[in-house]
């Protein structure tokens, strides 16, 4: 409780100077029946400490109306306004804090989801259009890529603007004057030295400096460039390219450097995953192709489908193989196989046991003795690498066709019959490259119409996955619910019960075959 | 990742070579090197009863041991797999090349 002399004049001796004209205001209201006295405001004690006086009151009228006196309470509430305004700071403070953990957080989800963008994209090309379109608005109004190539060239790439007129603005500048490595400044010093560069502002004279010509300086002071950035691509210790960030509205600082470098860093390293995956799966596809028939032959009568899935991420060549082809008039040849391991050395022994294999049926026309052919072809090779090939001779004839196949060390052939029986065909055979000796018989089926031959590699029967206890699985586990025609449903459903078995992706190369007899 | 782990271990002059898990084109190659290190060994048996997978990669690190075995004089035997790895040896008519013991 306070105290005061009893006259208005009194009590106001001790307020401070500050809160005179809010106190009289109150006492004002009051009088005039506006509203309730209530105010709060600070005194100056005789000691000169300040305290936090709370007024309430109301004021006493006679009948007519007109006041008469005031009457109420003071209460002393320094304490309680000192906790309010501590927590208002700290309230404050709280903002602060949120706000830049917000922002951390903001760049730390923008980090998280450009990496996330840019691992999804093996493509060189599409990977470095979403760098560029990733930096705009978050960081830069307009942000642009450019690679130097293994000839000292610059290559500008991609470009993302916040506003089209300025992105063809841009683009026509670029063209017109195209950044060059042996630039004092700019991409070309951060590009030689591989250190990035910030301009908070951008001054006319760097801007007449930068200029190649008047032309070029009326290009330059049109895209109204008031800040920018220019950091290298590096990866695997070489600065590849570089990242052009300018805003025209705000002035960059050292964290967005920081978070331009982050994008940048994150960036080289999958425009580097995505142009070593490109070289090498490019060579890989041609090497691959060329193990592999180009088409599948029309077989008069038959029906022919084939499926290729290598195992994992497609720049392993070798290992499986098929082929399709006329032997002669009426005769045709089914192979498949798996040479064993991958990469070069696999690869040209693929090559070898493909051609060995269809230059065999000249001289022998039984599926065992070009067998035999390849297996002295690998010896001579010298390779230690071995293969399992399934070949058979298919002739058909006005009721269906008769199929001869030899096996050297590789899985029997299924015969699917248009009833939905099964069998294998084929005896078991030596694996090829390694013996001298070695033995390979022929057997022969006779296949009616709607009578499906199928051939395979191990992939698709590959249980690694699956209950050790469990019995191996067979190609006729895959078979149950296999669709009786025709060949290429018979292929898909192979292909698919093959994939389904090894959810997590294949471990190993799966090669399909399928001949059917026309129902 | 497939996985195999080698254990070797001797009783009196037979050195046993013990596989578990997986012998495939990634873990090949650690097989080759432990054969390798048994070398001058006159009696070695590779026991594939741990053995849940095997391609052909694996069978090739068999080949050529059982190939260089031969050659030296040497006594290399393999003690059978499960089925779903014995099937492999089959197929390839290696049951009757290979020394296999109970």
């Amino acid at each position: 409780m306070g105290s005061f002399g009893g006259t208005i004049d009194a009590f106001q001796a001790d307020i401070h100077p500050e809160d005179h004209p809010r106190v009289k205001d109150a006492i004002e209201r009051a009088l005039t029946g506006q509203e309730p006295y209530g105010v709060e405001y600070r005194i100056v004690r005789p000691d000169r400490s300040q305290r936090w006086i709370e007024a309430i009151g109301d004021v006493r009228r006679d009948a007519s109306g007109a006041p008469l006196r005031m009457q109420g309470v003071c209460m002393d509430v320094t304490d309680r306004r000192e906790a309010e305004e501590a927590r208002a700071r700290l309230f404050e403070g709280e903002q602060v804090a949120r706000a830049q953990a917000e922002d951390a957080r903001g760049r730390l989800a923008f980090l998280a989801e450009a990496s996330r963008i840019l691992s999804s994209s093996l493509s060189y090309e599409r990977t470095l259009a979403k760098v560029a379109d990733l930096a705009v608005p978050r960081i830069a109004d307009w942000c642009s890529v450019d690679m130097a190539d293994e000839t000292g060239g610059l290559h500008h790439v991609a470009l993302g603007h916040t506003d089209e007129d300025q992105r063809v603005l841009v683009e026509r500048m670029r063209e017109r004057y195209p950044p060059r490595l042996e630039e004092p400044e700019g991409i070309g010093h951060v590009l030689r030295t591989g250190e990035a560069l910030i301009f908070p502002s951008i001054p006319q004279e760097m801007i007449a400096r930068a200029a190649r010509d008047e032309e070029h300086r009326r290009m330059l002071e049109g895209l109204s460039i008031r800040s920018a950035m220019i950091v290298p691509l590096v990866a695997r210790g070489r600065t590849m390219g570089a990242m052009t960030f300018a805003a025209s509205e705000r002035s960059f600082d050292r964290s967005d450097l920081a978070l331009a470098q982050d994008l940048a860093d994150r960036a080289a390293i999958a425009i580097d995953n995505a142009r070593l995956y490109e070289e090498r799966s490019a060579i890989a596809r041609s090497l691959q192709r060329s193990l592999l028939p180009p088409a599948l032959p029309e077989i008069p009568g038959v029906e022919v489908a084939a499926r290729y899935e290598p195992a994992g991420e497609g720049f392993q060549v070798g290992g499986d193989f098929y082929d399709v082809f006329q032997r002669a008039k009426g005769e045709w040849a089914i192979v498949i196989g798996d040479v064993c391991g991958k990469g070069p050395e696999a690869a040209a022994v693929t090559g070898l046991a493909r051609h060995t294999l269809r230059a065999a049926w000249i001289g022998d026309h039984t599926p065992s003795g070009s067998l035999r052919l390849l297996n002295e072809a690998l010896l001579q090779d010298g390779t230690d690498r071995f293969c399992t090939v399934a070949k058979g001779r298919l002739v058909p004839d006005a009721g269906g066709a008769t199929l001869t196949v030899a096996c050297g060390g590789h899985h029997l052939p299924y015969v699917l019959r248009a009833d939905g029986a099964m069998e294998t065909v084929g005896e078991h055979g030596t694996l090829l490259g390694l013996f001298q000796d070695v033995s390979i018989t022929d057997r022969t089926v006779r296949l009616g119409p709607g009578d499906a031959v199928i051939f395979y590699t191990d992939g698709v029967i590959d249980d690694r996955d699956s209950d050790p206890a469990r019995a191996p699985r067979t190609l006729a586990d895959l078979l149950e619910g296999v669709p009786r025609g025709p060949a290429e449903a018979i292929a898909d459903h192979v292909e698919e019960r093959a994939r389904k078995a090894n959810p997590e992706g294949l471990h190993d190369d799966v090669a399909i075959v399928v001949v059917r007899v026309a129902a | 990742m497939s996985d195999l782990s080698i254990r070797v271990q001797r009783t009196s002059d037979l050195l046993t070579i013990g596989l578990v898990g997986e012998l495939d084109i990634a873990t090949a190659r650690g097989l080759e090197q432990a054969i390798r290190e048994v070398e001058g060994e006159p009696r070695v048996c590779l026991d594939l009863s741990g053995l849940r997978f095997i391609d052909s990669t694996g069978l090739r690190v068999l080949l050529v041991a059982d190939a260089a075995a031969r050659a030296a004089g040497r006594e290399l035997t393999l003690k059978r797999g499960p089925e779903r790895v014995h099937r492999v040896f089959r197929l390839a008519r290696l049951e009757e090349r290979l020394s296999f013991v109970p």
